[in-house]
């Protein structure tokens, strides 16, 4: 099953998702934030927007960001199940396994 | 410099309420599902129409409206494209593809997006249609997943793009669903970014992506590390060249690599050497 946050209804009501789905683009980890057709792809190690380039937490309603921020480590380490070659684990401590 | 003009993308959908397309109607939206409202849109003779078809009596009625004209016409005026969210009568299907040069769905295996969904991502008309997945169909003997994009552009992948998630997640294929305003493909319990299938299949959707990404790091040594995760590769797998030779490739400490070595690492990856930096 993707790792799907679990947000209030009101936000769902409103579209949000927030996701880990089974097949992500795999570089760097990251979570998906969905609202209706919107898409955002945010970088699970430094909270930076990947997609859209430049992107900005402005964009994603408060409340959103909040749950996220408060479930950092949850997302991390769902992440880690899915992708156990692709962890979130810092690039340096991958490179010297 | 010559600019590209878009064409003008029209709709005609073939069902009685509407629903959420009653949101559109205007200008390059029409609402039609009988004869009379079907053939004063044929003959308009609109550039860039796409019918969708929502029920199999609509689009039997649209076989019978514009057949009938056509039958009095001394050239065949094909029209351009037909969506049968409603799959056809299969006895249609010969017919329904010598009046429309394209029909997307005419197998009761296409999976679509929900209708409310299908209406904003089609007819909002913002960004790029080929990002959005509408439709899907997966074919279990051929083992292939045929995807219907927004802008009617169709993408055949192997089921092989979709291997067991690292939690044990396996895909049902024969549990297919298009979700999400078109971001997701759901297999049963499995989910894939519509993103992901693109990027890894589609050499321009990378090539435009990419482009976008001009913020992030768009080196050879980044390219590298982007390829060989995709290829679920360790960096110990490229043999005979050692691993920390390809760490320090992908950190871009040493230059980019050529001949023999860029040749092994590109072997290793299935893709021509010059592709490596590509991705």
């Amino acid at each position: 099953m993707p790792y799907e946050l679990e947000l209030p209804r009101r936000l769902k009501a409103r579209g949000w998702k927030v996701k880990i789905r089974e097949k992500e683009r795999l570089d760097p980890p990251h979570l998906t934030i969905q609202c209706k057709k919107r898409q955002w792809r945010v970088g699970l190690r430094d909270g930076a927007f990947l997609v859209p380039p430049g992107g900005s937490w402005k964009d994603i309603e408060p409340e959103v960001t909040r749950i996220i921020q408060q479930q950092w480590m949850q997302l991390q380490e769902q992440w880690d199940r899915k992708y156990p070659s692709n962890p979130i684990a810092s690039e340096d401590d991958e490179e010297d396994r | 410099m010559r600019k590209t003009v878009e064409p003008t993308r029209r709709f005609a959908i073939l069902d009685k309420d509407g629903g959420k397309y009653r949101d559109f109607l205007g200008k390059n939206v029409y609402l039609c599902h009988t004869a009379d409202e079907i053939g004063r849109i044929y003959d308009k003779q609109l550039q860039g129409l796409t019918w969708i078809s929502h029920a199999r009596r609509y689009t039997d009625e649209l076989v019978k409206t514009i057949g009938r004209r056509q039958a009095l016409m001394s050239r065949l005026r094909r029209g351009e494209c037909l969506l049968t969210v409603a799959p056809p009568r299969p006895e249609s299907i010969p017919t329904l593809h010598g009046l429309f040069r394209l029909i997307l769905g005419d197998s009761p295996a296409y999976r679509w997006l929900p209708k409310k969904e299908l209406a904003e991502v089609l007819l909002e008309q913002t960004g790029d249609l080929s990002e959005f997945v509408i439709a899907a169909a997966a074919d279990l003997v051929t083992k292939t997943l045929s995807l219907v994009r927004g802008n009617c552009q169709q993408l055949v992948v192997p089921f092989s793009l979709f291997p067991p998630s690292g939690d044990g997640t396996k895909p049902d294929f024969a549990k297919l669903q298009v979700t999400d305003y078109g971001r997701t493909i759901g297999f049963g319990a499995y989910e894939a970014s519509a993103d992901a299938i693109l990027y890894e299949t589609d050499p321009r959707y990378r090539k435009r992506v990419n482009c976008q990404r001009a913020a992030c790091d768009q080196s050879f040594g980044a390219s590298l590390r982007r390829l060989r995760k995709q290829r679920r590769l360790g960096r110990a797998d490229f043999a005979p060249l050692a691993a920390k030779t390809i760490a320090r490739i992908e950190r871009n400490e040493i230059d980019k690599p050529h001949g023999n070595t860029l040749q092994q690492i590109a072997d290793r990856l299935g893709v021509p050497p010059g592709a490596v930096g590509a991705y």
